[in-house]
């Protein structure tokens, strides 16, 4: 091992995510007809993303009491905060079929750590085309909000993206994990990480209490962008949880972190290889 | 880290390992069974040996090979190669040994080969002029000149292995690893991974283990052989000794002119019929000549040829046959502390 420690160790692995990202980038350039047919349909699917809200706004006046520029602002942070995350990891319910079919083996064989590697593998410039839909919503809700722009909430809005990614790398990582014992699960690994994708678009009271409670406490996406949100929007929890919950961004963050780490590991140590 | 010739460099000692089954026995029932994958394994490979390892498919090869690299940790037992323990310590082992995994390849399959190569070089930091250095030889003795610079997906099965198998000795490892390394190779990428292998091991010292079902693999390539089936190591030894053990038997192949039933000729015993081709099976040290007259004699021969037991025959009487002793010192062992393992 070169390097001191675990910053040389973090140091490392970094250089070689950029090393096999270049790799991924020369892989993907073979096949650019492909490229620019997903392209296109992603971005169909962005705008009818952004077609839903638009034609729910023109049936209500509001959506349980939250303004366009404000669902902009939900949608915006959140859909930044996981296309960050997934321009990082990638879709990482993938490794179901890497297990499947002993990729995996050979990912285990070298000296570079599994998460880096996985998240490399299919690195192709569209997860990068992907923050520009987000990164534009949330740009255009910040100029049209109606809010007095304190020094305190300016500084939140970096923290909920830093803090957002984190806890989508997390949910990603953490729960891809179960795909080392479970290889059949990738549909419903899938579905979790897009499902609390998808949950954070709006408003969380529009899913009633247990589900928010779901969402805030055992899945936590809702410290992505909901209680941060709460914050900067200036309105009281609807459910009644106390006005500083939205700041509690970076501990859940961390402990989601350490949490999917620790998960990942034991995933590891429990991969049973492609036969089972 | 200096190795000495006798250190052993690999050392399994009573590992096991059980994969749970879970097999769907009614609507919502299932039915939970273990099943031991290797058993009670013990063996230790020196630095620098060359060992082969067989069996037939299941027998345990592949979950060996899986838990030496650390990607299998094990249900009970202890393991080390070069001083560490697999499974725990998998990252700092990976840069000191080589895996090659039968077909599936580790090359990046959307680039050029070299491509592959620069990316290892740059993962496991080889010096450049060490890098160079190497991969010009490894060109030259595999022969990668004329598509080091095709994309490895476009690649034919011998091209990718030799490729493989490059990607694999270029960090200089002290020890690879290769599981079926010839199988379903042209002759020309055989003979050059063969030679490869071979030159390799004796030039460098690197320890190999490979898995295979090829018997001239094992013939040219191997000094020590060890047999597992059914998760037990059942020989371990030389060439010479397996075809002892197993009673020195050849086989004579004959094709008849039509179907006969299986044929009674003394000397010989019929292992198996196929349509109108029979399998004789006789002593290594009878002389065969005389065994094809008495066919002839009797009949109507149209073809035969002599051959030497297949892997498969050979695993198979080895673990028919009841009046096997226990595992003889191997000859190749010069060291009486490390005795191979009795047969459990």
């Amino acid at each position: 091992m070169t390097g001191g420690g675990r910053l040389g160790l973090v140091r490392d692995e970094a250089a070689l995510y950029l090393l096999l990202v270049r790799a991924a980038f020369r892989s993907a350039a073979q096949y650019r007809v492909s490229l620019v047919m997903y392209t296109l349909v992603e971005m169909a699917g962005a705008a009818l993303d952004l077609a839903t809200i638009g034609i729910i706004f023109a049936h209500l006046p509001d959506l349980d009491g939250f303004a366009l520029s404000e669902v902009a602002f939900l949608y915006g942070s959140s859909a930044l905060a996981f296309a960050l995350a997934e321009a990082l990891v990638g879709p990482l319910d993938q490794l179901g079929w890497q297990i499947k079919d002993g990729r995996m083996d050979a990912t285990l064989t070298r000296p570079v750590s599994v998460l880096v590697q996985c998240a490399t593998m299919d690195f192709s410039p569209q997860r990068l085309g992907r923050l520009a839909q987000p990164t534009a919503v949330f740009a255009v809700s910040l100029a049209t909000l109606p809010v007095d722009w304190s020094p305190g909430r300016v500084a939140i809005l970096p923290m909920m993206v830093l803090c957002g990614t984190m806890i989508s790398i997390s949910l990603a990582v953490g729960v891809a994990a179960v795909l080392f014992v479970a290889p059949d699960a990738s549909v419903a690994i899938a579905a979790v990480r897009q499902g609390s994708a998808l949950a954070t678009q709006y408003p969380l009271t529009i899913y009633g209490r247990r589900m928010a409670m779901l969402l805030t406490f055992v899945f936590p996406v809702a410290f992505v962008n909901w209680q941060p949100a709460l914050f900067v929007l200036g309105r009281p929890d609807p459910f009644g949880l106390p006005g500083f919950t939205g700041l509690l961004s970076p501990l859940v963050a961390l402990a989601s972190c350490l949490a999917a780490g620790i998960a990942w590991s034991a995933g590891i140590r429990h991969y049973r290889g492609e036969g089972g | 880290m200096t190795l000495s010739s006798d250190a052993s460099v690999i050392d399994v000692s009573e590992v096991t390992r059980t994969f749970v089954l879970r097999r769907r026995t009614g609507w919502m029932r299932r039915e939970r069974s273990d099943v031991h994958a290797v058993r009670d394994l013990s063996f230790s490979v020196r630095a620098g040996e060359m060992v082969g390892y067989l069996g037939p498919n299941g027998a345990g090869k592949s979950t060996t090979i899986k838990m030496l690299v650390g990607i299998l940790t094990p249900s009970a037992g202890r393991l080390r190669v070069a001083g560490l323990d697999p499974s725990r310590q998998r990252l700092r082992l990976a840069r000191r040994i080589g895996v090659v995994f039968g077909q599936r390849s580790a090359l990046w399959s959307d680039l050029p080969l070299r491509d592959s190569f620069d990316l290892i070089q740059r993962i496991y930091r080889i010096p450049p002029a060490r890098y160079r250095q190497n991969l010009d030889e490894f060109i030259q003795l595999l022969d990668l000149a004329s598509f080091i610079d095709t994309p490895v997906r476009q690649l034919s099965l011998g091209q990718r292995m030799r490729g493989s198998v490059t990607a694999a000795f270029l960090p200089e490892p002290e020890i690879v690893y290769l599981d079926e390394p010839t199988i379903g190779l042209d002759v020309v990428s055989k003979a050059a991974v063969r030679s490869f292998l071979s030159r390799t091991n004796r030039e460098s010292g690197t320890t190999i283990l490979l898995t295979t079902h090829d018997m001239t693999d094992v013939e040219q390539l191997c000094r020590r052989v060890m047999v597992i089936d059914h998760g037990r190591l059942g020989f371990d030894g030389t060439l010479d000794e397996l075809r002892t053990r197993i009673g020195g038997v050849r086989t004579l192949r004959v094709d008849l002119a039509e179907p006969q039933p299986a044929m009674t000729i003394e000397g010989a015993r019929v292992v198996r019929v196929d349509g109108a081709r029979q399998w004789l099976e006789f002593s290594a040290q009878d002389s065969a000549a005389p065994l094809v007259s008495a066919v002839a004699a009797r009949y109507p021969l149209v073809d035969l040829a002599v051959g030497e037991p297949a892997i498969e025959d050979i695993v198979a009487r080895l673990y028919t046959t009841d009046r096997l002793p226990a595992v003889p010192p191997s000859r190749t062992d010069p060291d009486p502390t490390h005795p191979p393992s009795p047969v459990r």
